[in-house]
């Protein structure tokens, strides 16, 4: 079903959207974007803009009508933007940097969807009134170069309810950017709920986030474990009443599952694994980590679990989603390997971390590699080994042991010249906290330098 | 470890990773009840705070407490070391 249609079935009257920009009922999305969906109808645009009401009304607008839908994150990057509307290769942009966009894309760009239409009036065009639309969204760049993963509004949605009537008097809060895998679902599953979305804008504080949220009475909230733990260190979570709070995007620890169940003892506590990769995931709600071990048999949802070698694989029943511009499918024989490891204890499975040393500092993910060469590339180291340390607020931080070349200075002052460094070549969460001076490394036995975590 | 030392260290770690983060600028000073995520030091900032504790104090009372807690205040936080770090 149509997003245009899931809308028309919601109370007209109720708020869907206040963002710290303006607000919006579901009958003003319904209208506008009816405007604007024949515009729409077979073409690939692409979304450039950080306004979340004019992002809902092009998403309803393009859904179900165009044949892709592409949102762009409006805090990345200017060039990287430009790759990513190359390589998806739309028809157009709405771009609230439009003047910069314009001179550095071959397509046209529009400041808003009102715009492209006056712009674009006399087109003539056949109004196809099914279309399957691709939903691509990009992936965070922090790892390196942002890429676009396919999707539909099915796969994204397979795990959000529709109710209508329970959903009236849900309130969402957004903390996430809304261009986010994470964000986009707390987006869509108010949305498909009929419920009011309370969106502060990205750039507020925590304290401001949580004093909108609390005024519009926030009852759903999704985050990370490192926002829930900041959350929690914030005098003003006590003026929250929620409902249902959700943990994503790292792993959930005991402590944390825990402290929420006793500050918010009326709300259902739970924890999501999904990953861009697959799609899609699932979500455990008996308030302690990681998840029964009777879902590699009995699956949640539909989506198939299995470990392999420590390895997590999942299947899901729709995968259609798959990485642009590298042709690659990601699942084989509709399994993906996740790349998570977990280990397996009598009825619970329990996650550890990425398979390939990426470390998750807070939600952001950290190549240990990307800090080596960094590393390396000062005068006075020798080698470099990057690893990860648990740390109870953000998950994990990164840290280094370093051999160096010549011991002329003494170890604190190199030190505090190889942070420095670092600093002015990487973003704050890749720097490490702790910078060793060693002797050597532990080898194993196949000569690699084994890259422990604490 | 006494209280009295425990705020000590805290603050010098505190004040360095403050000014760290923030090119330099002088840190605010702490009372008992300063908020600290209030002072302008993120959750990164925190963390490495955690971390450099650990590495001076030789304990981390996040991981040593069974219970889930998370100190808001200055105060609530060196209370929280003096409790569980005693040796």
């Amino acid at each position: 079903m149509k997003l245009l249609d899931n809308l028309t079935k919601t109370h007209g009257d109720q708020l869907a959207i206040s963002s710290s920009l303006g607000r919006i009922n579901y009958n003003e999305i319904v209208t506008e974007s009816r405007n604007y969906s024949e515009f729409f109808s077979g073409k690939r645009v692409a979304f450039h803009s950080s306004n979340i009401i004019d992002a809902v009304v092009f998403m309803v607008a393009v859904d179900g009508f165009g044949a892709s839908l592409v949102l762009l994150q409006p805090e990345e990057d200017i060039g990287a933007t430009v790759d990513l509307i190359d390589e998806s290769g739309v028809d157009l942009v709405i771009s609230d940097r439009f003047i910069e966009l314009e001179k550095l894309v071959h397509i046209p760009v529009f400041q808003n969807i009102n715009d492209a239409l006056k712009r674009c009036v006399h087109e003539k065009k056949v109004f196809d009134k099914k279309s399957n639309t691709s939903w691509i969204i990009s992936t965070s760049g922090t790892t390196g170069k942002p890429k676009l993963v396919e999707h539909s509004l099915y796969s994204l949605t397979k795990t959000s309810k529709n109710n209508k009537e329970k959903g009236r008097n849900q309130v969402w809060g957004l903390l996430y950017g809304f261009t986010r895998f994470a964000g986009l679902q707390v987006v869509l599953q108010s949305l498909l709920n009929g419920s009011t979305l309370v969106a502060p804008d990205v750039h507020c504080s925590l304290g401001e986030k949580l004093s909108m949220l609390s005024k519009y009475n926030c009852t759903h909230l999704s985050a990370t474990p490192t926002m829930w733990r900041q959350i929690s260190m914030n005098p003003l979570s006590k003026n929250l009443s929620l409902k249902q709070i959700t943990l994503g995007g790292e792993i959930s620890d005991d402590k944390i599952l825990g402290g929420l169940n006793k500050s918010y003892p009326s709300a259902y506590v739970t924890h999501i694994y999904a990953s861009t990769e697959a799609g899609v995931g699932f979500s455990v709600k008996d308030g302690k980590s990681g998840f029964p071990a009777i879902y590699l048999s009995n699956p949640p949802n539909g989506v198939d679990i299995k470990v392999v070698g420590g390895r997590l694989w999942i299947r899901n029943d729709h995968v259609g989603d798959k990485y642009l511009g590298n042709d690659k499918n990601v699942s084989e024989d509709g399994w993906v390997d996740t790349g998570d490891n977990v280990s397996v204890n009598k009825d619970r499975v329990h996650f550890l971390g990425r398979d390939n040393g990426v470390i998750n500092v807070g939600g952001n993910k950290v190549h240990p590699e990307t800090v080596e060469s960094v590393l390396l590339s000062h005068p006075m180291v020798d080698d470099a080994k990057v690893y990860a340390k648990k740390n109870p607020i953000m998950g994990a931080l990164v840290v280094a042991d370093i051999i160096v070349r010549y011991q002329g200075l003494e170890d604190k002052e190199v030190i505090r010249e190889i942070k420095e460094f670092l600093s002015n070549k990487l973003e704050p969460f890749m720097v490490p906290a702790i910078v060793k001076i060693v002797n050597g490394f532990d080898v194993n036995s196949a000569g690699k330098v084994m890259r422990k975590q604490q | 470890m006494n209280r009295e030392y425990l705020e000590k260290v805290i603050a010098e770690k505190f004040d360095e990773i403050y000014r760290n983060q923030k090119k330099g600028e002088q840190s605010p000073a702490l009372k008992e009840d300063t908020v600290l995520l209030d002072t302008g030091i993120d959750s990164l900032g925190f963390a490495i705070l955690v971390t450099t504790l650990e590495e001076e104090l030789d304990c981390d009372p996040f991981s040593i407490s069974e219970e889930a807690y998370y100190p808001q205040t200055f105060g609530e936080f060196v209370d929280f070391y003096t409790k569980y770090c005693k040796k």
